[in-house]
């Protein structure tokens, strides 16, 4: 007996969930590489090769940061709020203000973070920071 | 005339090749990540108003709130922080030195890695922090 091979049949392997198990593998590689913090606080650095600018001593605003709760802007204690409402005016009045911030060395990152934040956001372009 | 209805073509979509596409996407999201790989250090970040989100090329400066410095992958002093800032802004000028500091350190920590990237010529830091909401 003559047995017939059948031609038409053809074996393949199903490759189309591949697709799938990649494009998911992505996904998970964009999520979690996304997750490391580059927001911050910018700060311009002055460059050690630039003579140093002088400035008036009149034309300075100080503002000092001492232990947890003391500011001082211009030798006088103020609140986080009054410092912020203070810096506004001063830039509304003057935008090429220059603010001296003098932090002590044992404050908090915390704080020191809190009232460069205060200055940033009261719209000082001019800001130099110090260690006391 | 009556027109006779083909059955026997069937319409496929070849879909053996967006595994391709997908895997050599895969590789290369992997290897252009290879680069910003760096050891993170579980700190608790300090939180701000006015954060920017930093997009150029980058170096971290990592802060413990044990008062240690970790740059390029490991521990260092800042004698090696200024040889190690030096080197990376001759390559490129416009990098940005990230300083990631545990949010209960005390400011001398920060102040003096930032002279010490101001004295290896770096222009540019971003003190890192959490978005206040």
């Amino acid at each position: 007996m003559k047995i017939k091979r059948s031609l038409k049949s053809t074996s393949e392997v199903n490759m189309a969930s591949t697709s799938d198990i990649a494009f998911l593998l992505i996904i998970f590689f964009l999520v979690t590489s996304s997750f490391i913090f580059k927001d911050g606080l910018h700060l311009v650095l002055p460059s050690k090769n630039k003579q140093a600018k002088e400035v008036k001593k009149e034309e300075i605003t100080t503002v000092e940061v001492r232990g947890a709760e003391l500011i001082t802007m211009n030798g006088t204690r103020v609140a986080e709020q009054e410092l912020e409402k203070k810096l506004s005016d001063l830039i509304v009045k003057d935008r090429e203000s220059v603010v001296l911030l003098k932090i002590e060395k044992n404050v908090m990152y915390q704080k020191a973070i809190d009232v460069i934040d205060i200055v940033k956001f009261a719209g000082v372009r001019k800001l130099s920071l110090k260690m006391m | 005339m009556k027109i006779v209805k083909r059955i026997g073509a069937k319409s496929v979509i070849p879909v053996a090749s967006m595994a391709d596409i997908a895997f050599l996407l895969l590789i290369f999201f992997m290897i252009s990540s290879i680069g910003e790989v760096d050891k993170e250090l579980p700190l608790k970040l300090p939180e701000a108003r006015m954060t920017i989100q930093e997009k150029k090329k980058y170096f971290n400066v990592w802060i413990t709130p044990e008062g240690y410095y970790y740059f390029g992958g490991r521990k260092g002093t800042l004698t090696a922080l200024t040889t190690f800032a030096q080197y990376t802004i001759v390559s490129n000028p416009e990098t940005r030195a990230l300083i990631r500091a545990e949010n209960t350190v005390p400011y001398e920590y920060v102040n003096n890695a930032l002279d010490t990237l101001k004295d290896a010529g770096v222009r540019n830091v971003i003190l890192v922090s959490k978005k206040k909401l």
